[in-house]
């Protein structure tokens, strides 16, 4: 018998390693607290949607450019009026538990959504569906703008248009669940969805196991065998872990911490390896309307031109970029050549005495109190110290902090964080700056900012389909804000994420945490 | 028995007291739990509609009357967060916080009680100032720092034990360490204390004129009395730990009820923080029921008190 050569047994094991090192890892992550729910309907915060995301599916999605495309649904129409939507779903999709996807469970997954018993804190994107305020206001069960004439195709109709309706048909909480499946007590602990993975493992406060869905209807995907997130370790511990090779990723599923984040990026072995993207968000100075001396413009703009916020991006290790405008420059539709208002602050104490205020007056300024929040405040109880605003820090703890900053009559001037529901400027100006988000309590108006030109840009917005000129009417609405100043924006906070280098495959995606799909990890 | 149907009845009141003002925690809140649940974008019908299925339109008395009747009932109510029934969540995080607590004790004791009787039978000397310079170190270090210190030299640094985490023994010692070195420089403190005080008593010096060994006498007759004040501190202070170790647990992913707690509080998670509070309560004042009765087993003259 002829002795195999060397070439051959080279061949023999270059093939074997590279099969040893095809086979399919888990990715390692880390997080503090449980994820606060599963059920795609009621993910609100960041771990909750990431998970989500693995987990479930929508009729449609955001792209890596935040565009929406086909998920569930093969293909869609949009009648003329923009308010018809019909999809056709795709063939073969099956649940985890081997159920084939039906245009009932996609029925079923908005029906729930709007019943009040479910208290998803989404629902309300969805009051343009015929009959969703009925079920929304608990009258009904069943919402008649949602049909279903086979088992392929879904029938939604809208009692008015609404041009972002495909964005929010693409949020978690519009995710298809099996029909019935809410009704099953513990949903929320064992899920069942169409999405890459399926939950494997839960054990409370130690570990979150997802593994590979085998029935995944997109072929050759997920790459990854399983997600691992291990639960508990506070900012700290997940660093430590993340260096000495126990994690593969740090920053997807919440932020690195800013010790965390200055020693990483100080060590040149890290440092390249930083994954950066900037968020769809926006840290302001919010100032209420009604409170004096904000109720006039002069005090308002007086104080965006005294704030230094070169100055606060440094406190935040860098990791953000200075606001001109308040809509974020990445988001679709912002305007690229927006300038608000000058660092001045000559010109913003001549405003003030302009405004019956040429000594300054005293003022209490609320913030989190969180350490970034605390040191944002100083920063700018500094900046308005110098045009002789005198302002006593109040902070408080966030969920004590929300409260209070939509009570009406209550905050003065406090920071405010805008952060993208969905990436539209409908999502930022039409939110937060309508008269109609005034309320007495929880008003999501925290600046009780009204005014009537902007309320009509906005109404004319909301029912315009054709993008560029609703684009151009959102810019009228930043202009209009930025020159009456109800909010001084301050800065467009940066995702960093930092992977091991067997992580192929991650970019940070301009809406989900983790787009998990086409990761790879090799080790 | 009189006594003891009195004891009962106090411990009762006092957990009524506590219950009580745990319902008025739910109001005191400055934030609305409808809308929490709801989302800052819900219209107001649906915060409404959120509001009356939690039963939170009724009048203060039969939501009142409804809370207490559902802790008699094994029922604390549910999360806002999670919508996890309160009761079963914490139970399923005591066996860790339990073992965490009992690690705890352990170092209470080991390093506690030695530095203690060294100091207690020789004050002033160099072992009792080193003691005390320690004693007064492990009172004085905040927890979080040396929890971070602990983990950075010992998980980190030097890869001895996990960085972290839940499972083994191996996991328990550092977070053991870091709840157990302040409370034993603690007891190191007291036991000095007493026992240096009984070891100045007549009884002592009668002991040692009735020729019995150095060692008998502490052991039989000064440990003894100076245990006791220890003692009782030992059970309040395991029933403190029942409760959760919240920094603690938090530092070292340990998924007790602390960790739980710091979770709900964060998120104002008003059930959940009610629940842990009516727990903690719960065990101290149960502990506290059952030290009185073992005080007066031990010390017959303290049984009319």
């Amino acid at each position: 018998m002829k002795k195999p050569s060397l070439a051959l047994i080279l061949a023999a094991w270059l093939l074997l390693s590279s099969a040893v090192q095809a086979k399919p890892q888990a990715l390692r992550l880390g997080l503090q607290d449980n994820p606060s729910t599963l059920d795609p309907a009621l993910a609100s915060n960041v771990p909750a949607i990431g998970v989500s995301h693995w987990l479930y599916n929508g009729l449609v999605t955001f792209d890596g450019s935040a565009r929406i495309v086909p998920e569930l649904a093969e293909r869609y129409t949009v009648s003329q009026d923009g308010k018809r939507y019909t999809f056709t779903l795709r063939k073969g999709v099956r649940f985890h538990d081997g159920r084939p996807l039906t245009s009932q469970d996609v029925r079923y997954s908005l029906a729930r959504l709007l019943r009040p018993e479910t208290k998803s804190p989404g629902a309300s994107f969805y009051r343009a569906i015929v009959g969703a305020p009925e079920a929304l206001d608990g009258k009904t069960q069943e919402v008649a703008g949602l049909k279903t004439p086979d088992a392929r195709t879904v029938v939604i109709a809208l009692s008015e248009p609404q041009p972002t309706f495909l964005q929010v048909l693409g949020l978690n909480y519009a995710a298809i669940v099996p029909a019935g499946a809410g009704e099953v007590e513990g949903f929320a602990k064992h899920p069942i969805g169409t999405g890459p993975f399926r939950l494997k493992e839960y054990v409370s406060g130690q570990r979150l196991v997802f593994e590979r869905n085998p029935h995944y209807f997109k072929p050759g995907l997920p790459k990854l065998a399983a997600i691992e997130v291990q639960l508990g370790l506070n900012e700290q511990v997940e660093a430590l872990r993340f260096e000495r090779g126990d994690l593969d990723a740090i920053g997807l599923l919440r932020a690195i911490g800013a010790a965390d984040y200055a020693r990483l990026a100080s060590n040149p072995a890290w440092r390249a390896r930083f994954l950066t993207k900037p968020d769809h968000a926006t840290y302001y100075v919010g100032m209420n309307n009604r409170l004096k001396p904000f109720d006039d413009p002069r005090v308002r703009r007086a104080v965006a031109m005294a704030i230094d916020k070169r100055r606060l991006v440094r406190l935040v290790n860098g990791r953000g970029v200075p606001a001109r405008g308040f809509l974020p420059p990445t988001l679709p539709g912002a305007n690229p050549q927006v300038q608000g208002h000058p660092y001045d602050p000559e010109r913003a104490r001549a405003l003030l005495a302009e405004a019956g205020y040429p000594q300054g007056f005293a003022t209490t300024y609320w913030c989190s109190n969180s350490q970034t929040a605390m040191k944002m405040a100083q920063s700018i109880q500094y900046d308005l110290s110098r045009i002789g605003i005198k302002a006593t820090l109040r902070p408080l703890a966030f969920p004590v902090f929300l409260s209070a900053v939509g009570r009406e009559g209550n905050v003065p001037i406090f920071t405010g964080n805008w952060s993208q529901d969905f990436p539209d400027p409908a999502n930022f100006l039409g939110t937060i700056f309508s008269s109609r988000a005034i309320r007495p309590v929880n008003s999501l108006d925290t600046t009780f900012f009204s005014d009537l030109a902007v309320d009509r840009l906005l109404d004319t917005a909301a029912r315009t389909m054709h993008e560029p000129e609703r684009f151009g009417l959102y810019r009228q609405v930043e202009d209009r804000v930025l020159d009456l100043a109800p909010v001084t924006p301050l800065f467009h906070p940066k995702r960093y994420a930092l992977a091991q280098p067997g992580v192929k495959g991650l970019e940070l995606h301009p809406v989900w945490p983790v787009d998990a799909e086409r990761l790879e990890v090799t080790r | 028995m009189g006594s003891l149907l009195r004891r009962l009845l106090l411990a009762l009141g006092v957990w009524l007291g506590v219950a009580t003002l745990t319902f008025a925690l739910m109001y005191l809140v400055p934030a609305d739990p409808a809308q929490t649940m709801a989302g800052a974008q819900a219209d107001p019908a649906t915060v409404a509609s959120i509001r009356a299925q939690l039963g939170l339109d009724d009048p203060l008395w039969v939501q009142y009357g409804r809370y207490l009747g559902g802790i008699l009932h094994g029922d604390f109510g549910r999360s806002f967060v999670t919508g996890d029934a309160v009761l079963p969540t914490i139970l399923s995080r005591l066996p860790a916080t339990l073992l965490l607590a009992l690690g705890a004790m352990v170092v209470y004791l080991l390093l506690g009680v030695s530095f203690g009787i060294i100091g207690g039978l020789k004050p002033g000397s160099a072992a009792d100032r080193v003691g005390i310079l320690i004693a007064v170190g492990g009172v004085s270090v905040p927890t979080f720092w040396l929890g971070l210190v602990l983990l950075y030299l010992f998980a980190y640094k030097t890869p001895l034990l996990p960085l972290g985490g839940y499972g083994s023994l191996w996991h328990l010692i550092l977070p053991a360490l870091t709840l157990g070195i302040g409370g034993a420089a603690y007891y190191a403190r007291l036991l000095r204390t007493s026992l240096a005080e009984v070891m100045a008593s007549d009884y002592i010096r009668t002991a040692r004129a009735k020729g019995l060994k150095e060692a008998q006498v502490v052991a039989r007759h000064a440990l003894r009395n100076a245990a006791l004040p220890v003692v009782t501190l030992f059970g309040l202070d395991f029933a403190h730990l029942l409760a959760g170790a919240v920094l603690t647990e938090s530092i070292f992913a340990w998924p007790g009820i602390g960790s739980n707690a710091m979770q709900a509080i964060a998120s104002l998670d008003v059930p959940m923080i009610m629940g842990t509070v009516l727990f903690a309560a719960t065990a101290i004042v149960t502990v506290n029921f059952v030290i009185d009765l073992a005080y007066g087993l031990l010390d017959p003259r303290l049984r009319g008190a």
